[in-house]
């Protein structure tokens, strides 16, 4: 597999408070990652650092050489003064090359197929403004998607989307990572679906909480503690980590997603 | 032009260019919400007028030092204090504005017209002014021909922006630049307390008739330039101010339109 970023130490903070602590990751081609942890956990500044959209404090993020990166911001506000259809924002999303001066309405069949599949086609002729959060959230990947990338970052994308639409989207992402053989890194803050087709699931509060498979990782008291999902069912599982409890600092975490 | 009295010639051909100018950095300044930054900048000019005045260097030249000082010093003050940034905005411009007027007060040897700097003075536009303009306007047109998407992705999303590729923060700053430029020029022409409405108006009352972002630009261009006929016509024949007629004319415009659904 091929390695197509990699996180080594890293440290932030800001001022006086220290927000990531000595957090190390791979994203290889073809692998889903996903970062969970509760509100404050880090989970955006990490991601920020990731696409280098910040500088750490210390530590470093190394990105293969030329990496296409698609990225699907959490959320995005475009003002109402923006006259502008949907078309035309996936339109900008292209490289310069495959458009015009201002906009070419020149579609390639990749740009029709991201469309049917994410079924927002009718949608295009339609305000940016007037969509719903649902619709947005599969607008917004179909604009990361078409940037044909090596890497997908995915910052909640299922906020707004119905149980539903939450299934089938997850669905769509399992299914890219295998046809296009993508990276994808994904952040969370529910599980129920998200845990199933991931590699590997890192749970984040300041500092890596435990990391693994969805299964070993649902199993550790450091999980259980944050997440506490069923916790009452499983056995308490030792899972090897750093010199950090998550328990003793981040016990209080337990009212979150408790069932 | 040979019926027109020379001065209207300079002027009218001074206050077209400047419209053709703000139009294109009028329309970001509405879709970034952006407009109290660039009436801070307005504001500033005066000050640097003050300062040019004091050290007896080109008004031009320390209007557009003073005026990217300030954006820089609202950058570096959004990031150090923890006040809104409308409230920032709001002390930088009324305190520059301040310190201008007092400078200005302080200079007894010099023969100035603080209204004209603050309400403009469009008789007073020089060949050389209009040079000046022209070399702008043609700066502005590189500028927008080749960061027009760019632009677009940075008002979408200035983080989705960076990802893709685009120079954010450099392009930025050539657009500050650009402003800074365009309120040293027409401080002439409308002063520093109108020039944020030059940048402004024509863009709102634009987005009455604009399904995308081009024909936005489009009427604004157009509406710039109706509103500057307008108000130096209207100046002439009732011998009114010319800086705020030009503005009156625009808001005439902005609410005719008002009544009219914008398209989407």
């Amino acid at each position: 597999m091929s390695l197509l970023l990699k996180a080594d130490r890293i440290y932030h903070s800001f001022a006086q408070t220290e927000v990531l602590h000595n957090i190390s990751l791979q994203i290889h081609a073809g692998e889903i990652v996903t970062l969970i942890g509760p509100n404050g956990a880090g989970k955006s500044t990490l991601l920020k650092i990731l696409l280098k959209l910040i500088e750490p404090t210390a530590g470093s993020v190394t990105q293969k050489t030329n990496l296409k990166i698609g990225y699907m911001p959490q959320k995005i506000h475009i003002d109402p003064t923006l006259p502008m259809t949907v078309e035309y924002f996936l339109d900008l999303g292209q490289p310069r090359s495959q458009s015009g001066l201002f906009f070419s309405a020149h579609h390639t069949i990749e740009t029709h197929a991201v469309v049917e599949e994410l079924n927002i086609g009718h949608l295009l002729k339609q305000p940016i403004q007037n969509v719903s959060g649902g619709e947005m959230q599969r607008v917004l990947l179909a604009r990361a998607l078409l940037r044909d990338p090596e890497l997908l970052v995915l910052d909640e994308p299922v906020q707004g989307v119905d149980l539903q639409g939450q299934t089938e989207l997850y669905h769509y992402i399992n299914e890219l990572r295998h046809r296009r053989h993508l990276g994808i890194l994904m952040v969370s803050h529910d599980l129920h679906i998200v845990m199933k087709n991931t590699d590997q699931v890192l749970c984040l509060n300041q500092h890596l909480c435990c990391s693994g498979t969805p299964q070993s990782v649902s199993q550790t008291p450091e999980f259980i503690a944050i997440f506490g999902q069923g916790a009452e069912e499983l056995a308490i599982y030792e899972h090897h980590h750093n010199e950090h409890t998550c328990e003793a600092t981040h016990g209080h975490h337990n009212h979150l997603h408790t069932p | 032009m040979a019926w027109m009295p020379e001065f209207l010639v300079l002027a009218l051909l001074g206050g077209l260019g400047i419209a053709l100018i703000a139009a294109p950095l009028g329309v970001f300044m509405v879709w970034q919400r952006q407009s109290y930054f660039g009436a801070t900048l307005a504001h500033s000019a005066l000050l640097g007028v003050s300062l040019g005045l004091f050290w007896n260097i080109d008004l031009s030249l320390s209007v557009i030092a003073l005026s990217l000082l300030i954006a820089f010093g609202i950058h570096q003050l959004a990031r150090k204090t923890q006040l809104s940034s409308d409230t920032l905005l709001g002390i930088l411009a009324h305190s520059s504005l301040a310190l201008g007027l007092v400078l200005l007060s302080l200079q007894n040897n010099v023969q100035i017209d603080i209204m004209s700097y603050l309400f403009g003075d469009i008789l007073s536009i020089t060949p050389t002014d209009l040079l000046l303009i022209a070399a702008v306007g043609l700066i502005t047109l590189l500028f927008y021909l080749k960061h027009w998407r760019d632009l677009l992705n940075i008002t979408l999303n200035r983080e989705l922006a960076q990802v893709e590729g685009i120079a954010v923060k450099r392009i930025q700053l050539q657009y500050v630049l650009l402003l800074a430029l365009m309120i040293a020029l027409s401080m002439k022409i409308v002063g520093v307390l109108l020039v944020t409405s030059l940048l402004i108006i024509p863009a709102a009352a634009a987005r009455r008739l604009a399904t995308t972002p081009q024909t936005m630009l489009f009427f604004s261009l157009i509406l710039g330039v109706v509103s500057v006929i307008g108000g130096l016509a209207a100046s002439f024949v009732w011998d009114i101010p010319t800086g705020p007629a030009i503005v009156l004319a625009a808001t005439l415009i902005f609410l005719m339109l008002l009544n009219k659904k914008a398209p989407n």
